[in-house]
């Protein structure tokens, strides 16, 4: 019995493994307005053994791209800044969550603004794992 | 024996409800509000402030109505339009139930936000709300009168700065009391409950 419950978690074990970081989710709001600036966020999961971070995103679609995080303190004030260190930390086995009031990626510079249902193309650049493309995609409200 | 049960029992059901109510406050109470009441709901601080069109547009022409107000800045990416789409579909709901509710954001930039921007920016959430702007000296006033705090700081060369600002929605109910606060990613369906029962509401004053 024991080896036939193994059996059953070995294919997935090899799904978990099979990539070593996984994007999930990825969108942006549509821009509000002729504004110069946007946002995406993202699931990152880190299926590895090790640490890694995510170090940079690259798109045409704007012409700095700075990863930043939200806080809002006790006295309901926000401040939005770039992370410590200019990185993302992805704990390893952990998956890390990019979203409004927290982390994102800051797209700074809009060619145009953000249209619903567009597919924003995004390179992301880990410290350790190879460069992953994904889309974000263009909505009004997470997904 | 079995005479004395029924008054015993009808003492202990009076004790009880006595402890219950002692314990309970607020059980007799109307239902409360899901965002912060003030503890002394005065009436709301002044604002006045110049649309693009150069009229001056007052938070006393809303009287009537409940109003919410919003301090942020365009160049936010995050916690400003989340705040703003978070409030139209605050003001989507209570249009279908034919309420009156008056969203106004204000800008906390006014180097980068004119009239026109902040017009276009509140107008994309919904067709209905406005946005304020006004010279560097008009926002202090009004952000002071309203105990917003906001301070830019030193962004990167591409972002040139940033601006910390107060993230709550105020709300200024139909008499024209500045009545109830709302932190930031309080849920909308909270906001739409507080204002189906303000929305009741008598409008005196003003």
């Amino acid at each position: 019995m024991k080896r036939f419950i193994l059996l059953l978690l070995l294919p997935m074990a090899l799904v978990a493994c099979g990539r070593d970081i996984e994007i999930d989710g990825a969108w942006g709001r549509v821009s509000p307005g002729a504004v110069s600036n946007g946002a995406f966020y993202m699931q990152i999961a880190n299926n590895k053994g090790e640490d890694d971070a995510l170090v940079a995103v690259q798109s045409s679609t704007c012409r700095t791209i700075e990863l930043h995080e939200s806080q809002v303190d006790e006295n309901g004030v926000m401040r939005m800044a770039p992370v410590t260190g200019g990185q993302i930390a992805l704990p390893a086995g952990e998956t890390v969550t990019l979203q409004p009031g927290g982390l994102h990626v800051m797209c700074i510079g809009l060619a145009r603004p953000l249209a619903m249902g567009q597919r924003i193309p995004l390179t992301l650049v880990f410290a350790d794992a190879e460069e992953i493309a994904v889309e974000a995609e263009i909505r009004d409200e997470a997904p | 024996m079995k005479r004395l049960l029924l008054p015993l029992l009808a003492l202990t059901l009076v004790l009880l409800g006595a402890a219950a109510f002692l314990l309970l406050p607020g059980l007799g109470d109307p239902p409360g509000f899901k965002g912060t009441e003030l503890p002394e709901p005065g009436p709301a601080p002044a604002l006045t402030l110049a649309d693009p069109s150069g009229r001056q547009i007052s938070l006393a022409d809303f009287a009537g109505e409940v109003r919410l107000l919003y301090f942020g800045y365009t160049f936010c990416p995050d916690i400003c339009p989340t705040t703003m789409a978070d409030l139209a579909k605050v003001q989507q709901e209570v249009d279908d139930d034919g309420g009156e509710v008056q969203v106004i954001m204000i800008t906390v930039d006014p180097a980068r936000d004119t009239p026109e921007v902040m017009a276009e920016y509140a107008a994309s959430f919904h067709p209905d709300f406005i946005g304020l702007a006004g010279s560097p000296e008009e926002i202090a006033t009004v952000a002071e009168r309203w105990g917003v705090f906001y301070e830019a700081h030193e962004g990167t060369a591409a972002t040139g700065y940033l601006v910390d600002h107060t993230a709550r929605v105020f709300l200024v109910d139909k008499a024209g009391r500045y009545r109830l606060t709302y932190a930031f990613e309080t849920p909308p369906e909270d906001i739409i409950a507080d204002l189906k029962i303000l929305l009741r509401e008598r409008s005196e004053e003003e």
